[in-house]
């Protein structure tokens, strides 16, 4: 078997492990049971959850974003480029050539999703309230991703780095669920709970037209 | 530390001598209030720290203790020990996760002593993690080993034992009530008008903040007013009108069912068709929305806030206002547990728009609005109200900015946090609920014969 299927053999199996503990995790947290709400609804949770995943997004809807609009601005690229990563992994994994515009396309995404993410690991550094606040998952999880694009982006350079781009991408997904990483999932989750929560209490969307 | 550090403090003392069976029915209480919500919400930080910001006391005090996710964390570290396999990977600054007296000191310090519940670090949270039914869900956990700090505690024991957080003996709030029907009488011309007491088969069941009737009874008059202008059916019964539910605050589902279901018994007695909670932000976040949690049961009836219903009359014409008579400029403060958290923003934005000549609106207002700082029982936490106080000047500053004289608030117990502000801060406003402002504002009309 070629080091290239090897390789090819072993992402897919990541993958797979990390799909399947991920599927174990969302499970397990069912094993704590379901509490039904009794409460009449004021507002529609699926409105919340529409908001949640839309408006609820924007800086200007949240606080937290728009007195950070840099961190904010750089988690978006930052995602941005580690879903860019993934697509270029798999056509790397198919052998898809990309044609040269999309190609560059890919490094610029890479390139500004790198930038973000030591960015983002600096201000953790830094900022005495953010150093207190992490723990080792934070920067290994932060280091892992910034290899993964950093090696993505070398790949679409050389072939040379064709082997270690899918080794770090195996490491990363067997590294996910078990740290924040894992919010990859989870993030869908909570915020839809967040929709129902503020959304059946009539909070959000904004009911400013209601009276 | 868990108070002023004074060593011979008896509650420091008894968490020190925590027993192990004591940390074990505790851990044993926190795996019981655990459910798929709360789970997925404890996996899911992912340490951003953008919620920092959104925290009244981080802000004033800068103390990483008060970060909404380092108390997040205090939480999740327990989980993660405890609960999952996957434990131990994002350990931190909370330590190891154990729940000894060491974390059981963290969690009082931070979750009783540096949180009103306020809801903002929710709101906020990058990933919509609901931090503060997880930081309840912790107070809950230390209540079942009976260490809600003291003050708070005696307040819900007061209510439980007395039937309202002020232990207003029945007599003395049949007497208040019969004097105040003499006042109504008097103020509206009318000698038909008076405040009903355990009237049957109303419209309306009416509750209040004991501090009502024991130190602000004119705020029930002017409810008393406003119910009388729109020749409303309503009543308050004799026995349980304590519209609060510290229960909420001290984390005892049980003493805050209890209280609760007072509620909804007199409701039934009486036959009322609506219980309307009085202008109390927990009180109606308590009886609104989580009651029924803590009862595991549907509402029979409506539950409204009197912000509702005052909204109807002017909507529907049942009552007149005369603005011209509030010039002063005028501010509203929004009580996180009935906006944030409760649903009740534009309502008394309309009320007041039509009651007054010049109002407001502070920055940031609505579900984005600021803590007082009195809620989450702190106002009954003596031993935190150094913080209290000091937290409070971001609300502070924020009615400065406005220039209004005259701050208005749904909620008791943000009058009394703001009154201590504006004390502390010189602020020289006067502090009013929405029901004393619309009763200056009432054009009563002579009712016929
Ligand atoms: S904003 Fe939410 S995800 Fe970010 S640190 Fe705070 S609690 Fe965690
Ligand atoms: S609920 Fe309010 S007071 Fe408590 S941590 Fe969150 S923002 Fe701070």
């Amino acid at each position: 078997m070629s080091l290239f299927a090897v390789l090819k053999l072993g992402v897919l199996a990541s993958v797979l492990f990390c799909l399947v503990v991920l599927t174990v995790m969302l499970l397990q947290t069912f094993t704590f049971g379901r509490r039904p709400t009794y409460a009449h609804p004021q507002g529609s949770s699926f409105a919340g959850i529409v908001y949640a995943f839309g408006l609820g997004m924007l800086p200007w809807e949240k606080e937290s974003a728009a007195q950070h609009i840099w961190t904010y601005a750089g988690g978006i690229l930052y995602h941005a480029g580690i879903l860019m990563a993934m697509l270029f992994l798999a056509t790397v994994l198919l052998r898809i050539s990309l044609p040269a515009t999309l190609l560059q396309a890919v490094r610029i995404l890479l390139i500004i999703g790198v930038v973000s993410g030591v960015a983002l690991l600096i201000k953790r550094i830094l900022q005495p309230h953010m150093r207190f606040l992490s723990g080792g998952d934070d920067y290994l999880a932060n280091v892992l991703v910034d290899l993964l694009l950093l090696l993505a982006l070398t790949a679409t350079f050389t072939e040379t780095m064709l082997v270690p781009f899918p080794v770090i991408a195996i490491i990363t997904f067997i590294y996910i669920p078990f740290g924040k990483l894992r919010h990859c999932v989870f993030y869908f989750y909570t915020r839809v709970l967040f929709g129902v929560f503020f959304g059946r209490r009539g909070v959000l969307p904004h009911p400013s037209k209601k009276a | 530390m868990a108070s002023d550090k004074d060593p011979k403090d008896p509650y420091l003392e008894r968490i020190r001598q925590l027993k192990p069976g004591q940390l074990e029915s505790a851990l044993a209480s926190f795996k019981r209030l655990l459910d798929h919500k709360t789970v997925a919400n404890l996996q899911s930080c992912v340490n951003c720290g953008l919620c920092a910001d959104s925290c009244h006391y981080f802000l004033v005090t800068g103390e990483t203790e008060a970060i909404p996710a380092y108390k997040l964390k205090l939480v999740t570290s327990v989980f993660r020990k405890l609960l999952s396999l996957l434990g131990g990977l994002a350990r931190g600054s909370e330590g190891d996760g154990a729940l000894d007296s060491q974390m059981v000191e963290k969690w009082i310090d931070s979750l009783y002593g540096r949180c009103t519940l306020c809801g903002r670090c929710t709101l906020n949270c990058t990933m919509g993690i609901n931090i503060t039914r997880l930081i309840r869900i912790a107070r809950t956990t230390l209540a079942s080993i009976d260490l809600v700090p003291p003050g708070l505690q005696s307040t819900v024991t007061t209510a439980v034992e007395k039937g309202n957080n002020m232990g207003i003996p029945r007599e003395e709030w049949l007497d208040t009530l019969q004097w105040l029907s003499e006042e109504l009488q008097m103020e509206v011309g009318d000698h038909k008008a008076h405040l009903p007491v355990d009237k049957p088969g109303t419209k309306l069941l009416y509750t209040v903040n004991p501090r009502e009737p024991k130190f602000f009874p004119l705020s029930l008059l002017a409810t008393a007013k406003i119910f009388y202008a729109a020749s409303e059916s309503w009543t308050v019964s004799s026995d349980y009108y304590d519209v609060t539910n510290y229960g909420l605050y001290s984390g005892d589902d049980g003493a805050a069912g209890l209280l609760s279901s007072r509620l909804r018994e007199s409701m039934v007695e009486l036959g009322a068709k609506t219980l309307i909670l009085g202008e109390c932000g927990h009180g109606y976040n308590s009886n609104r929305w989580e009651a029924p949690e803590w009862l595991v049961a549907e509402d029979k009836f409506q539950v409204k806030s009197i912000i509702q219903i005052i909204f109807d009359y002017i909507r529907q014409g049942h009552i007149k206002l005369d603005p011209s008579r509030i010039q002063k400029r005028v501010t509203l403060h929004d009580p996180c547990n009935l906006v944030r958290l409760g649903g009740i923003i534009e309502e008394q934005r309309f009320i007041l728009r039509n009651a007054v000549t010049d109002f407001v609106e502070m920055s940031p207002n609505r579900e984005k609005n600021y803590c007082c700082g009195g809620g989450g029982g702190q106002l009954s936490m003596t031993r935190y109200a150094k913080r209290r106080l000091e937290t409070g000047r971001i609300k502070a500053d924020q009615i400065r900015k406005t220039g209004a004289k005259i701050v208005v608030t749904p909620c008791h117990n943000c009058i009394d946090q703001l009154s201590e502000l504006n004390r502390e801060y010189d602020l020289k406003v006067e502090i009013k609920t929405v029901s004393e402002v619309v009763a200056d504002a009432l054009v009563i009309e002579k009712k016929e014969k």
